[in-house]
């Protein structure tokens, strides 16, 4: 018997050890160019970006959804565009963000639809690879549900370390690259690029969760704490996916109106149409990223005249 | 708990643990920790149907004892025919009420009368028909005065549930299982190791060899109007072997699991695809149920004793009923029937049990007619399978017609090319790998005795990664062992 289970455990060693192995070896090269690399860069706008500054919080609707140069010279503000994936979960945004917040900072909070209908603690392959693959220390913005929720990606993690094609021959993406990201987090390889085919989003499943809202209003709190103001908003999204989850979404218009929060714009003020969409119903291509940073700086300026 | 989930791999570890360490020695205690761990492994899935479990299991056990008991043939017949009946009637409630009653609407509807039947919504219990099929062996068993009622209702109650047969087979038999659950059970190193290794291949057949085939099957039987006769012909052979990978890897694991508390389970599959006729093939797939079959409805029947004309009419109903035990659908009765008509020239000529042993037994390759042969039947059963993976008649029919198109000749499409190739390619090294191995119980058994322990490992860690790998890096969601909607 011992030794059934002596020689089966040193059988199975090499299993662990390589899990172990696959999570201490460094970044391939493929993930160091991923999009997710960029939130080093963008840590770095939000600990040096002079005041008085304005700063995205979000999904990747911001990053290929907001021309921050026009938002700066409108509003005379320093833009900060921090948003990379939405996946990533919105509790991380809000924490990573929270840390850099200064006196008279104005965050724009513009979560996903879906945001609103998964936990707070959710995880994602992309959470989890801006912890292992961007900086170990992310881990700190993780709570215990967060880092239970991530373990299961990470097999698949430990096993793409020992695929050849992460380190040669592979193709950088020029749209969800590192280098996409202009100096103040908004993507520009895709500007010129021609439409790409994509499918709607069906209807956005799960119950809405109070949770988040919550949430936000607990930042808010702590924004004010330090002098700096909070303001959420809504995506830009296409008009078929917005058809797709109407219910969903006026759910969550009635729940952020009902809430602590200052609201700026609406749902339905941001559906937008096929022909100013780039490559999902979140990503914007030129046309529409114009049109949007208009609507945004309307709705900022409205809000700040309100609060004076 | 599936066999291929990160659950079952924390509990197997567990229950062998306290199986051989603390329970040790103690039959009734390890008998008892049996049961409990079966019964919590059946409760994974839905603990409501666990009570379906038990009551089946009281029942049978107590119809048991009351048959033994019996003062009369009257009494004993009683208590025979109420088993019989409940746990029938609890089959066809679950599995072919619904079935039953949109036929006999739509039967009606036909002649002009509107019939609107009352149809029950419950999901099938994962198992019944398996569980179901224990308890009725044993029943008739002691009918027939085959076997004495067992008297430990611990001890009945893991024949019925023991956890790596209770959800997908082997159908046990009272005979065979009950007199192991009794015995004292000794560790035995080389059992253990040998469990160990079947559970291993068993993981690769379903992980690797069904799961793979299983996205192309599943793509190309859902767009079949779409497709070229050449893929809809490489559909049909991605779901024969997705089926076979699926139903007798998890019957490796089954065997494999049992063997690690000391208990051998009967043979389910005996490489099928290398028979050289129908008859040889169902002597070697799925055996434990078509000897269920056979021993408990072709032999009551008169088996081949009345003749030709006997012969061929029991030869019908055991693969119709065949067909129907694997699902309420015309398609699985039409498979059934299939097969019957495949195997009838070898029954009617009596050849049905020309090929008893391993094709090309002692030799290395087989010979060109024992090749053609096999290819033969294997494209027979390629041809059934068909109407066992449509979703209807008419969907089987159009795919049929749709391989025998002019496109037959075209170069297949997938969505992922790459990775079907990779697939088929796979599909080959399986194929070899069980070739080389099918003198023994499972292909790996013996591969690899003779050859230095470095290589050997090397083989085993080549399985480990190739599992990890599709598991990790290429699958999208668990796929169900097929069986477990039977």
């Amino acid at each position: 018997m011992k030794k059934f289970i002596l020689k089966t455990l040193v059988f199975l060693s090499p299993i662990p050890l390589a899990f172990i192995l696959g999570i201490l070896l460094p970044t391939t090269p493929r993930a160091s160019k991923s999009l997710l690399m960029a939130s080093i860069g963008k840590n770095s706008l939000l600990q040096n970006t002079p005041s008085p500054r304005i700063i995205f919080v979000g999904g990747s609707n911001l990053c290929f959804g907001l021309d921050s140069k026009t938002i700066k010279d409108s509003l005379k503000l320093n833009p900060i565009n921090t948003a990379i994936h939405a996946l990533i979960g919105i509790k991380y945004m809000i924490d990573n963000t929270s840390e850099y917040i200064q006196k008279g900072d104005i965050v724009i909070l513009v979560p996903e639809y879906g945001h609103y209908y998964r936990g707070l603690d959710a995880g994602s392959e992309e959470l989890m690879r801006t912890v292992f693959d961007v900086d170990f220390m992310n881990i700190k913005h993780l709570n215990l549900p967060q880092l239970s929720n991530i373990v299961p990606f990470l097999p698949k993690y430990i096993l793409t370390k020992f695929k050849i094609s992460e380190y040669h021959n592979f193709k950088d993406s020029d749209i969800y690259s590192v280098n996409s990201f202009n100096q103040y987090g908004d993507t520009y390889t895709h500007l010129e690029k021609e439409q790409e085919h994509f499918d709607p989003y069906s209807t956005i499943g799960g119950e809405f969760n109070d949770d988040v809202v919550r949430y936000f209003e607990k930042f808010q709190i702590e924004l004010n704490k330090k002098g700096a103001s909070l303001y959420v908003s809504f995506p830009c999204y296409q008009e078929a996916s917005y058809n797709n989850s109407i219910i969903q979404i006026r759910k969550v218009q009635e729940e952020l109106r009902k809430s602590k929060l200052q609201i700026i714009g609406s749902a339905e003020k941001y559906k937008m149409p096929d022909s100013l969409l780039y490559n999902t119903p979140y990503h914007l291509n030129k046309k529409g990223i114009e049109y949007r940073t208009m609507m945004m700086i309307e709705d900022i300026k409205k809000a700040q005249n309100n609060k004076k | 708990m599936l066999f291929n989930s990160l659950q079952f791999a924390i509990f197997l570890p567990i229950v062998f643990a306290l199986y051989w360490f603390v329970t040790n020695k103690r039959l009734y205690l390890q008998n008892a920790l049996l049961l409990i761990s079966s019964y919590f492994f059946y409760a994974c899935w839905d603990w409501r149907f666990m009570f379906l479990l038990m009551f089946s299991t009281l029942l049978d056990y107590f119809t048991g004892l009351e048959m033994q008991h019996a003062k009369n043939l009257q009494v004993k017949k009683f208590w025979f025919w109420l088993s019989i009946i409940v746990n029938l009637g609890f089959l066809g409630i679950f599995k072919y009420y619904n079935f039953f009653t949109e036929s006999f609407a739509s039967a009606m509807s036909s002649i002009g009368w509107q019939v609107n039947p009352l149809m029950i919504k419950v999901i099938l219990p994962v198992g019944i028909s398996f569980y179901t099929f224990h308890g009725l062996s044993y029943v008739i068993d002691i009918y027939k005065d085959r076997i004495k009622a067992e008297q430990s209702f611990v001890d009945y109650a893991v024949f019925v549930s023991f956890f790596p047969l209770l959800v997908a087979g082997p159908i046990e038999r009272a005979t065979h299982l009950l007199p192991q659950i009794k015995k004292q059970r000794i560790f035995d190193y080389k059992k253990s190791v040998d469990g160990l290794r079947q559970i291993l291949w068993g993981l690769f057949k379903k992980i690797v060899i069904a799961d793979n085939c299983a996205e192309f099957a599943n793509q190309i039987f859902n767009n079949s109007t779409e497709m070229s006769g050449s893929t809809l012909f490489l559909g049909a052979i991605f779901f024969t072997f997705q089926i076979y990978g699926d139903f007798s890897g998890y019957s490796d694991i089954a065997l494999g699991t049992a063997r690690l508390f000391g208990i051998e389970l009967l043979r389910n599959f005996s490489y099928p695809y290398f028979s050289r006729d129908i008859a040889e093939f169902w002597r070697r797939w799925h055996i434990s149920l078509s000897s269920w079959f056979k021993d408990y409805l072709y032999i009551p029947l008169g088996g081949s004793s009345g003749g030709n004309w006997m012969r061929i009419r029991n030869t019908f109903i055991i693969f119709i009923v065949s067909g129907f035990w694997h699902g309420a659908n015309w398609t699985f009765i039409t498979w059934g029937a299939l097969n019957a008509l495949f195997i009838m020239p070898a029954i009617i000529m009596k050849t049905n049990r020309n090929y008893i042993d391993i094709v090309a037994k002692g030799r290395q390759w087989p010979s060109i007619k024992e090749f053609s042969q096999i290819i033969i039947t294997f494209l027979l059963t390629v041809f059934a399978w068909i109407f066992f993976r449509a979703e209807s008649i008419h969907h089987a029919t159009n795919y049929i017609s749709g391989i025998f198109s002019s496109s037959i000749l075209s170069i297949p499409q997938f969505e992922e090319t790459k990775q079907a190739y990779i697939t088929l390619a796979l599909i080959g090294i399986f194929v070899l790998i069980e070739w080389f191995g099918r003198e023994e119980q499972y292909a790996i058994a013996k591969l690899g005795h003779n050859w230095k322990r470095s290589l050997r490992y090397a083989f085993y860690y080549a399985i480990i990664i190739t599992i990890f790998t599709k598991i990790f890096l290429f699958s999208g969601q668990d796929q169900q062992f097929i069986y477990f909607q039977f």
